[in-house]
């Protein structure tokens, strides 16, 4: 495999790690993503894809990586958008911290780490393709590792949407969602435990 | 016509796609979504542009 190749393979595990991240703090700890949490979701899959055309597709471009990079500039100008929302002293954070960052800070920089692991990957792609790692097989693909990142990165993507029609319905998404709206009767936005009537 | 749902069907649309070997249609697909995000992510943040406007000087 090139060495390009496998740095690709492990940013790709990256990226599924921090969705399953989040999903274990919606799951486990019951937080639910809210408009912009779900939109910097979609911008670490296009950070992903890039990386998954590199690694499953015919014929890997740069190209790949401007998606890549445009997909974590977007979703990092949302996190920064929210953390202008929330830096305010007196004003409450949304969602739990991750190595004392909140999610959005968190996300922020990732993305904006993301950005400059392309830039990087772009200047030093010909040096890099030049260096074989492990055994040379026929097909790169075939490799379990990749298969298990991809497929890891295909049910992430899917769970994600599943996850975000069950907290929506055919609605925008909410600003501060307490209750999944396919799930709750009431305003998935009522922090009350009891529905409100008429809804 | 901002169903919270659109940018995430559009990148499992793409993920199908790049599965399948479609490359071209793929890498179109996501592209697709990265604009979805920018456009929803505007929609939404705009809704804050009153609390923006309190934080001074811009």
């Amino acid at each position: 495999m090139k060495a390009n190749r496998l740095i690709d393979l492990f940013a790709l595990y990256g990226v599924n790690a921090v969705l399953l991240v989040a999903f274990y703090f919606q799951l486990a700890h019951g937080e639910l993503p809210c408009s912009l949490c779900n939109l910097q979701r979609v911008a670490f899959m296009l950070f992903g894809a890039g990386l998954l055309l590199n690694l499953w597709g015919k014929n890997p471009t740069p190209a790949n990586y401007a998606l890549s990079a445009i997909g974590a500039l977007v979703g990092s100008l949302i996190g920064l958008m929210q953390m202008f929302l929330h830096v305010l002293p007196g004003t409450p954070p949304y969602g739990g911290a991750v190595l004392g960052m909140h999610m959005y800070t968190a996300s922020y920089v990732v993305l904006t780490a993301s950005i400059i692991y392309c830039v990087l990957m772009l200047s030093f792609q010909s040096c890099l393709q030049s260096i074989d790692v492990g055994t040379s097989s026929k097909d790169p693909r075939r490799s379990p590792f990749v298969r298990l990142a991809v497929g890891l990165f295909a049910a992430l993507v899917i769970g994600n949407l599943v996850s975000v029609f069950v907290e929506t319905g055919f609605h925008a998404l909410y600003s501060d969602p307490h209750h999944y709206h396919l799930l709750y009767r009431g305003d998935p936005e009522s922090s009350d435990a009891t529905p409100s009537a008429g809804s | 016509m901002f169903i919270g749902f659109i940018p995430f069907l559009s990148g499992t649309v793409s993920l199908v796609l790049s599965l399948l070997g479609r490359d071209k249609a793929a890498r179109a697909g996501w592209w697709l979504t990265t604009l979805l995000v920018a456009v929803w992510a505007v929609h939404h943040g705009s809704h804050h542009i009153p609390q923006f406007a309190t934080y001074g000087s811009w």
